[in-house]
């Protein structure tokens, strides 16, 4: 994975037909990556660092901490894969969607296969 | 032998009461113990009870029945001594030393007789319940790999240094146990309602616990999956046969569609396709799967790897070691992912098929499993050479 900065990330979802968006050495992004290219579409590989989801996470988590409502920290959130600008979501998401038959048609739709 | 001899009274002669007053009028003090009385119909055994009151006044604690035998062990010899003293009290009016004396020696005979044959008797109960102790672990063996998950598989483990039980895993074996027979039951009910021909609002009932009761498989495996990783991935919780077809700890999505899509015939041609397509679909997830399993077990290899002479490493030893745990954590998002493919595959297979078709698939599905299950047994109980 090359590692990109974070400032370019919404650059690169939006320019790129397939991005995942992951932390470095993840098994999952891997996981992805492979079930991607093994349908000819080659994602790009988008590596944020450690602090960045550290960032992330409390975010998302601020609402639930300053309110005191629900101690229980959301689930990990990445990996996220963009299809064609658009998230789609984990790695269950990206399995769900394509062993119901709609991954392809998606891919296809933002170009990143043809037949 | 006289320690038995205690015990064996109260076990094999329960009518035997104590009444405190009987034939002597030395104060005693009954023993605390509710276990110790006897009771006596014949002079010949109250002799014996004398001694052992004489033995009880003399006793300070509430007895339990292995200390009550040792004492009396210790004390019988002494108590010949009492014995003959209590025995002249009986005697006293008649004042012959030499009947006494015959008297007791016969007595002494007679009950160290019946000592020895309750203790035959003792041991061979021991016996007897050894053989059907050792019995029962047999069946227990055989009843385990037909799938009935009873107690555990823990026993026969082979991650020996385990010696800990882990009670998720425990949880987790008692909940799958029950999984399976409730697996069973299903089946049961599947068979006989296509049997029977029952309408197809009936069918749809079963079919969708069956789907239930594959979500419930699911559901308890992820909170084991959290508990003890490695365990699942074992595969020790299922059978040997089914073990074999073990992938990441559980069965393969793609072998299961091949099982199925044989037993579903007739199927329209709009099925068929989206049964091939199916197949497709979760042989390339599984595809990439088995590619992350490949890529953690090289790198976690490159991880462990150093040149054990290199004594610069040595603080290096811990950074691997802790990077090497993170690595092992990926497992738990592997079995995670895994599960979610099997769970995903068996809903879309629902959503192709009629109601029909899906309790033919539940029951085509069940029953392999249970012959699977069956091959296991069959394999532990073949005959084998002698090594």
């Amino acid at each position: 994975m090359a590692a990109i900065k974070e400032e370019g990330l919404i650059s690169i979802v939006k320019g790129n037909m397939v991005v995942i968006v992951g932390r470095r050495a993840c098994y999952m992004s891997y996981v992805a990556q492979r079930l991607l290219e093994g349908l000819k579409a080659y994602p790009t590989m988008y590596e944020v660092s450690e602090v960045f989801v550290a960032r992330m996470t409390l975010i998302r988590n601020l609402g639930r901490i300053l309110s005191e409502n629900d101690k229980t920290l959301v689930a990990p959130m990445f990996l996220v894969v963009f299809i064609g600008g658009k998230l789609l979501g984990g790695l269950d998401r990206l399995i769900a969607i394509h062993v119901t038959g709609k991954l392809i048609p998606m891919l296809k739709a933002a170009g990143a296969i043809w037949l | 032998m006289m320690e038995l001899f205690f015990g064996y009274l109260e076990e094999n002669l329960p009518h035997y009461k104590y009444t405190p007053d009987v034939m002597n009028s030395a104060p005693t003090q009954v023993a605390a113990s509710g276990r110790l009385s006897i009771y006596e119909p014949n002079h010949q055994i109250s002799m014996w009870g004398d001694s052992f009151k004489a033995d009880s006044s003399q006793n300070t604690s509430a007895s339990t029945i292995v200390e009550g035998e040792v004492k009396l062990s210790d004390k019988l010899e002494d108590n010949s001594h009492e014995a003959l003293r209590q025995s002249k009290k009986f005697d006293q009016e008649a004042n012959r030393p030499s009947d006494k004396v015959l008297r007791r020696l016969a007595q002494n005979r007679e009950a160290a007789r019946k000592s020895r044959l309750r203790k035959k008797a003792y041991v061979q109960q021991l016996e007897s319940s050894r053989i059907k102790l050792s019995q029962l672990e047999q069946e227990l063996g055989r009843a385990r790999q037909q799938g009935l998950y009873i107690g555990g598989n823990l026993g026969d483990s082979a991650l020996g240094f385990s010696g800990s039980v882990n009670s998720g895993v425990a949880a987790f074996e008692m909940e799958y146990g029950h999984w399976v027979e409730e697996q069973n039951r299903q089946i049961c009910e599947l068979r006989t309602g296509l049997q029977a021909h029952v309408s197809d609002i009936e069918l749809r009932i079963l079919v969708e616990s069956g789907m239930a009761h594959y979500d419930n498989l699911f559901r308890i495996k992820t909170i084991a999956a959290k508990s003890d990783v490695f365990y699942l991935m074992s595969g020790m919780w299922k059978t040997t046969a089914e073990r074999f077809f073990l992938w990441i700890g559980g069965f393969r999505p793609s072998e299961l569609l091949k099982v199925l899509s044989s037993q579903l015939e007739p199927l329209t041609e709009q099925q068929v396709v989206a049964v091939y397509n199916l197949q497709q679909s979760s042989q390339q997830a599984e595809d990439a799967l088995s590619q992350g399993m490949d890529k953690l077990q090289q790198t976690l290899a490159e991880t462990l790897t150093s040149d054990p002479l290199d004594l610069s490493g040595t603080n290096n030893y811990m950074e691997q070691m802790t990077v090497a745990v993170g690595k092992l954590e990926a497992l738990v998002s592997f079995v995670n992912q895994a599960d979610h493919l099997r769970q995903q595959t068996l809903q879309q297979m629902y959503k192709i098929l009629t109601t029909r078709q899906a309790a033919r698939g539940l029951l085509a599905l069940g029953d392999y499993f249970q012959r699977l299950r069956a091959l296991s047994s069959l394999w532990a109980a073949r005959p084998r050479e002698p090594a």
